[in-house]
C-alpha cells in the first residue's frame, strides 16, 4: 500500500514539476505566441506604456499562425484607412483592445478598414484601439494623441469583454503599477491557456490555469465533433471569470451611464456623433453584455455584434490565436457594423449640410 | 522519419513487438536459426525502411559503403602483406571520404574557389551541380571507415557475416546522427545471442523519456526564440540577443544530447548498449575537458583516427599544437561545408593549444571551480555563436545588439526566462549524470522517482507536442 502511495505521489510530483516547467518555458514562448519586433513599447506616464509613434516592424506568431507587417502612425496608432476622397467623413474607433486593434491581421483586414469599404458613405476610418487598453484608457489616448489631428463625424466606442463588462468604471485612470504593466505585456499566465472549445470551457478554471488540463480539453475538443460556436455560447460555467487583463478598478468610480454621457456631451459639443458597439466573442455575449445595456444612455445607438461572429463561425478559419478575429470574422463584424454607421452618418451629415456624402 | 513523430513511434512499436516475438520462435526454428540472427535481419530491414523513409535513393550510398568496407575487412583478414593491407585500407578511406567529399563538400569547395578567383579578378562562370546532402552521411561513413581501420590495425577481427556488418553500419537508432560506434564495441553485440532484461527495458524507457524532454520540451521550445534572435536581430534588444546566443548553446545541447539519449534508450530496450555521447559538458572546466564530454563519439574518433596518427603529443609542443589545430579544424569541417564551422573548429583548436601551452608553462589554473566552469561555459557559448551564424553580417548584427547594452524591457522575460529555465534543467541533468556515473540506470533510482520522471516527460511531450523541427545534427 505504501509502495503504491509513493508511486502515486511520484506521478503527482512529476505532473506538478512539468506544469511548473511549462509555465516558465512554454507559456512565454509558445502558447500565447504573439511577438512584436522590439521597439514597439514606450513607457507612458498616463498608462504605464503605449506604442511608439512611427513604428515599423512585424507582428508574428511563433507558430506562424500569422506573420504580418505592422506600421503605426506618428502617434503610435494603426494607420487610418485610405480614402480617395479628400473630404471623406472621418470615423474613429475607440476601445475594443486588441480585437479592434487587429491582433495578427494586416491593416486591410482590421475592422475599421473593412468598415470603410462596406459603408455607403466615403469614410476615412481611424483606429484608436490599443491592445490591453480598456475603454477608459483608449478614450484618453484618443483625446490626447489623436483628436488634435482628426475632426471625426462619428466616434464608435467599442466595448470588449475583458475587464469592461462592468457597470462602474473608474472616475479617472488609476496609476498603473509595474506589476500590472508586466501583466499587460507579458501576457497573464491564465491567458496563455485560452479556451479552445466546449470541453475547455466545461472544465472551467482548471483548463484556464493548467497547461495539462487545457491540453486534454483541447484534445477532447479535437476528437469530439461539435458545433463549437453554438456550444460555446451555451456552456459558459457560472463560476468562470475572465482572466484579469486590465488592472482592476480601484479608487473612486463612476457609473457607466455617467461615463458614456460625459463622452457623448464632449463629442456633441464638437459636432461629433457617438455610438456604442459591443464586440463579440465566441462565448455568451448576451450574458456578458446584457447587464450593461440598461446602463447605456437613452438615444445612444448600440449594436451588439454577437450574431456576426456566429456567422463568421461558419467560415473555415474565423479566429486567430486566443480567439482574436481572423479576417473572415472582422469582415462579418464589419458588415454588421457598416449599415449602423451609415445610418448615424446619414443623421450627422443631415445635421451638418454641405458635408460630402456618397449616399445614393 | 524523425524520432519525435507519431510515425516513428508507431514504427518502433511495431519493430519492437516483432523483435520481442523473435525470442519466442518455435523450438524447431530456433535450433536452425538462433533468435538473434532473425532479430538482426529484422533490424536490418527496419533500418533500411527507416532510412529509406527520408529518401530511398540514398540507400545505395549506404549499401556502397557497406559493401566496400565489408570486402576490405575480408581482404585484410586474408592478407599479411603490409603493402596489400595498406592499399586495402586506403580503398576504404578513399571511397568513404570520396562519397562524403562529393556529397557534402563539392559545392562548398567549388563556390569558395570561384569566390576566391573572383576576388583575384579571375572571374569564372561555373555551373555547379546541385547536390542534395544525404542525411546522416557523415556518421555512417565515419563508422564504416573506423571498422576497416580497426581491422587493419589488428584491433578487431573482420566479420564474415555480411548481415551483421550491414546492421552495424545501418542500425537505425544511431544511423542518422550517431553515436558513431566502433566495430569492436557494437559488432560483438550483434554477433552474440542477446537477452532483454527488465532492467534494460526500464533503463531504455528512462533514457527515451529524458531524451524527449530534452528534445521536445526544451530544444524545440527554444528553437523559435533562438531563430527569432538570429533571423531578425534588429527586432530585439541587447538582453534578448544575449539570451538568444546563450539559448542556442542550450538548444544544441538539448537537441543533440536528447537525440543521443533516445538512440541509446531505443537500443537499450533491445538489449544493445550504445556508447555515451554527452557527459556533463556544461560542467567542463577547460577546453580539453569539454571535448572529453561533448559529442564523445566524434571527439574520440578524431583522437584515435586523426590526432594520434598525426603524431598526437609525441613530437614536442609545437607539433602537438599543430596536430590539435588540424584535428579540430577538420572536426569543424566535419560539421558542415561552411566557413563558420571551419572557424568554429579553428577556435576550439586554438583554445586547446593555448590551454595546453598555458598549463605546460604555469600549471593547472588555480581559479575557484565555479569560475572555471563559468568561464568555460562563456567560451563555449561564444564558440556556438560562431557556429550558428550564417554570415559575418549576421554575426555583426546579433553581437551589435548585445554591445548596445543589456537593457531590461517588458519583453525581456519572454527570452530570458525560458533560456535560464532550460539551462538550469540541462545543468541539473548533467549534475545527476555526475552523481550517478553516467546516464541514470533504472536501478539507481527509486520507483517513485522513476514515476515522477515518466510523469514529467509524458506531461511535457503531451502539452508541447511533436513539432516538425528536425534534429540540428541531421544536417551534418
Amino acid at each position: 500500500m505504501r509502495r503504491w502511495l509513493a508511486l502515486v505521489l511520484g506521478v503527482l510530483a512529476g505532473i506538478a514539476a512539468a506544469e511548473g516547467f511549462l509555465g516558465l518555458v512554454v507559456s512565454k514562448t509558445r502558447a500565447m505566441g504573439l511577438w512584436y519586433d522590439a521597439g514597439i513599447h514606450r513607457r507612458d506616464d498616463r498608462f504605464g506604456f503605449t506604442f511608439q509613434g512611427g513604428y515599423r516592424g512585424l507582428m508574428e506568431h511563433q507558430d506562424r499562425v500569422f506573420h504580418v507587417p505592422l506600421e503605426l502612425d506618428e502617434a503610435g496608432f494603426r494607420r487610418p484607412s485610405e480614402s480617395r476622397a479628400s473630404d471623406a467623413a472621418e470615423v474613429v474607433f475607440v476601445g475594443g483592445q486588441s480585437m479592434m486593434f487587429g491582433y495578427g491581421v494586416r491593416d486591410a483586414a482590421t475592422i475599421p478598414w473593412q468598415v470603410a469599404r462596406d459603408t455607403r458613405h466615403e469614410i476615412r476610418a481611424w483606429n484608436a484601439a490599443l491592445p490591453g487598453f480598456d475603454v477608459h484608457r483608449s478614450w484618453v489616448a484618443y483625446r490626447d494623441d489623436m483628436a488634435p489631428r482628426v475632426r471625426p463625424k462619428l466616434v464608435v466606442l467599442s466595448i470588449y469583454r475583458f475587464g469592461e463588462a462592468r457597470t462602474e468604471v473608474p472616475a479617472s485612470i488609476p496609476p498603473v503599477s509595474q506589476e500590472d504593466q508586466d501583466a499587460l505585456f507579458r501576457f497573464h499566465p491564465s491567458i496563455v491557456v485560452s479556451a479552445a472549445g466546449p470541453f475547455a470551457t466545461l472544465m472551467g478554471p482548471l483548463a484556464f490555469r493548467f497547461q495539462l488540463a487545457n491540453k486534454l480539453a483541447r484534445f477532447a475538443d479535437a476528437v469530439v465533433p461539435r458545433d463549437r460556436v453554438a456550444t460555446l455560447a451555451r456552456t459558459l460555467p457560472p463560476s468562470w471569470r475572465p482572466p484579469r487583463r486590465t488592472p482592476p478598478v480601484s479608487g473612486p468610480t463612476m457609473p457607466l451611464r455617467s461615463f458614456l454621457d460625459r463622452l457623448r456631451s464632449v463629442l456633441e459639443s464638437e459636432g461629433t456623433a457617438m455610438m456604442v458597439a459591443f464586440l463579440p466573442r465566441k462565448r455568451s455575449n448576451r450574458e456578458l453584455y446584457a447587464p450593461l445595456r440598461p446602463h447605456v444612455p437613452e438615444g445612444m445607438v448600440v449594436i451588439d455584434l454577437h450574431r456576426a461572429l456566429h456567422e463568421a463561425g461558419r467560415a473555415r478559419f474565423p479566429t486567430l490565436a486566443n480567439g482574436h478575429y481572423a479576417p473572415a470574422a472582422s469582415r462579418a463584424i464589419s458588415r454588421a457594423l457598416a449599415p449602423e454607421i451609415d445610418a448615424v452618418l446619414d443623421r450627422a451629415l443631415l445635421a451638418a449640410p454641405g458635408a460630402r456624402s456618397e449616399a445614393p | 522519419m524523425n524520432f519525435h513523430s507519431t510515425l516513428f513511434v508507431g514504427f518502433f512499436v511495431a519493430v519492437y513487438a516483432l523483435y520481442l516475438a523473435c525470442f519466442r520462435l518455435p523450438q524447431g526454428l530456433r535450433d536452425r536459426i538462433p533468435p538473434h540472427r532473425v532479430q538482426n535481419l529484422l533490424l536490418l530491414v527496419a533500418s533500411y525502411v527507416f532510412y529509406g523513409a527520408w529518401d530511398w535513393r540514398f540507400l545505395s550510398l549506404i549499401w556502397l559503403s557497406t559493401a566496400i568496407d565489408f570486402a576490405v575487412g575480408i581482404g585484410l583478414s586474408r592478407s599479411d602483406d603490409p603493402r596489400v593491407r595498406k592499399r586495402l585500407v586506403a580503398v576504404s578511406m578513399l571511397s568513404n571520404l570520396g562519397i562524403l567529399g562529393f556529397f557534402k563538400y563539392f559545392g562548398f569547395f567549388v563556390s569558395s574557389a570561384t569566390e576566391l578567383l573572383g576576388a583575384l579578378g579571375l572571374g569564372l562562370e561555373t555551373r555547379t551541380l546541385s547536390i542534395v546532402l544525404p542525411v546522416g552521411i557523415s556518421f555512417y561513413t565515419f563508422q564504416s571507415m573506423s571498422y576497416a581501420i580497426d581491422v587493419y590495425r589488428g584491433e578487431m577481427p573482420a566479420t564474415r557475416n555480411p548481415f551483421d556488418f550491414a546492421l552495424y553500419v545501418a542500425f537505425f537508432p544511431q544511423l542518422v546522427a550517431g553515436p558513431i560506434e566502433r566495430g569492436k564495441w557494437l559488432l560483438p553485440q550483434f554477433q552474440q545471442p542477446r537477452t532483454v532484461t527488465g532492467q534494460d527495458v526500464q533503463t531504455g524507457l528512462l533514457w527515451i523519456a529524458f531524451g524527449y524532454v530534452l528534445k521536445v520540451g526544451m530544444a524545440d521550445t527554444l528553437a523559435p526564440l533562438v531563430d527569432h534572435v538570429f533571423e531578425r536581430p534588429e527586432s530585439v534588444d541587447g538582453t534578448a540577443a544575449l539570451a538568444g546566443i546563450v539559448g542556442f548553446t542550450v538548444q544544441i545541447y538539448c537537441d543533440f544530447a536528447g537525440y543521443s539519449l533516445i538512440a541509446r534508450g531505443l537500443a537499450r530496450t533491445m538489449g544493445i548498449v550504445l556508447m555515451q555521447n554527452f557527459r556533463m559538458p556544461f560542467l567542463a572546466e577547460s577546453p580539453r575537458e569539454f571535448w572529453r564530454h561533448w559529442h564523445i563519439s566524434l571527439s574520440t574518433w578524431l583522437r584515435d583516427y586523426l590526432y594520434v596518427p598525426l603524431g598526437g603529443n609525441r613530437g614536442g609542443p609545437l607539433l602537438t599544437y599543430r596536430n590539435l589545430a588540424i584535428t579540430m579544424l577538420l572536426g569543424g569541417l566535419w560539421h558542415g561545408a561552411a566557413w563558420n564551422f571551419v572557424i568554429w573548429g579553428a577556435y576550439h583548436g586554438g583554445l586547446l593549444a593555448a590551454t595546453r601551452a598555458r598549463e605546460e608553462r604555469f600549471g593547472p589554473a588555480r581559479l575557484p571551480y565555479a569560475l572555471r566552469v563559468a568561464g568555460m561555459f562563456a567560451v563555449t557559448v561564444f564558440g556556438f555563436f560562431v557556429f550558428r551564424v550564417d554570415s559575418l553580417e549576421q554575426f555583426r548584427a546579433v553581437s551589435g545588439r548585445v554591445a548596445q547594452g543589456l537593457t531590461w524591457s517588458l519583453t525581456s522575460p519572454a527570452y530570458v526566462v525560458p533560456v535560464l529555465t532550460c539551462l538550469a534543467l540541462a545543468v541539473g541533468y548533467q549534475v545527476a549524470q555526475e552523481r550517478l556515473g553516467g546516464d541514470p540506470e533504472a536501478d539507481r533510482l527509486s520507483p517513485p522517482v522513476r514515476a515522477a520522471i515518466f510523469a514529467f516527460a509524458i506531461s511535457t511531450v503531451l502539452v508541447v507536442g511533436f513539432r516538425p523541427t528536425p534534429f540540428v545534427y541531421f544536417q551534418f
